[in-house]
């Protein structure tokens, strides 16, 4: 699989604890991507944010670390991720996502 | 079997309130300082202070309701796990300071709660 060198990369900042048919969120999206048969995904797990509803979470605090931010990052072609996007759209019901074109440099995997 | 209830009753009661305390008190103080576990540890401090006058000076208090509000809501009440591993946080974030003095502060002001707790106890 190639991505071409302009690439588009999503970034989906979630809730650790949002869910999507009874599974979390981020495992959804990731799992659906690449169902979509798209380059990668990765999610990432932070320790402390805050989002649209201004509510601190941090992984300091035991009571505030209940959701703690997650972002899902999603690299492939333009036409990829904008084919997955209606799909994200019903899934991502709070939180925010951003697009930007990238320069991919390298796309390898090792040996089998 | 009364007794097995008020403990469940109790701890029920205490974590929850623990629970929507420690929320309330950092939504408004904010996440700069474990505020919210050390304002369950001192109330539950003054808490149970109140309730030990009340048992052993004044035998208002008997066994089963003893344990439902001593044993079982103050004790799921306070947490001394939490003011462990919070202290812990503050540590590995480079903040021995607030560290130590969130372990000195509620110790120290929580006796002092005690004491002012059963004071009120015993004056009622």
């Amino acid at each position: 699989m190639k991505i071409p060198a302009e690439g588009k990369l999503l970034r989906i900042f979630i809730g650790e604890s949002d869910r999507w048919e009874g599974r979390p969120l981020h495992e959804a999206i990731v799992l659906r991507a690449k169902e979509r048969g798209l380059a990668g995904a990765t999610a990432f797990k932070g320790f402390l944010g805050f989002g649209c509803k201004s509510h601190l979470h941090t992984a300091k605090l035991l009571r505030l670390s209940e959701d703690l931010p997650v972002i899902v990052e999603i690299v492939d072609s333009e036409e990829k991720v904008a084919a997955f996007l209606p799909e994200l759209d019903a899934m991502v019901r709070e939180g925010l996502v951003t697009m930007e074109k990238v320069q991919v440099l390298m796309y390898r995997a090792g040996p089998a | 079997m009364g007794k097995w209830l008020g403990l469940a009753a109790g701890s029920l009661a205490g974590g929850f309130s623990r629970y929507w305390l420690a929320g309330a008190v950092y939504g408004r103080l904010g996440a700069g300082f474990p505020y919210g576990t050390l304002a369950v540890n001192l109330t539950g401090c003054l808490l149970i202070g109140f309730f030990d006058s009340l048992a052993v000076k004044k035998f208002v208090l008997g066994p089963e309701a003893r344990t439902l509000l001593m044993i079982g809501f103050c004790g799921a009440f306070t947490t001394f796990s939490t003011l462990m591993l919070e202290t812990d946080n503050l540590v590995r974030s480079g903040e021995t300071g607030r560290a130590f003095l969130n372990v000195g502060v509620s110790v120290v002001a929580g006796f002092l709660l005690f004491r002012l707790g059963a004071l009120a106890g015993e004056l009622l």
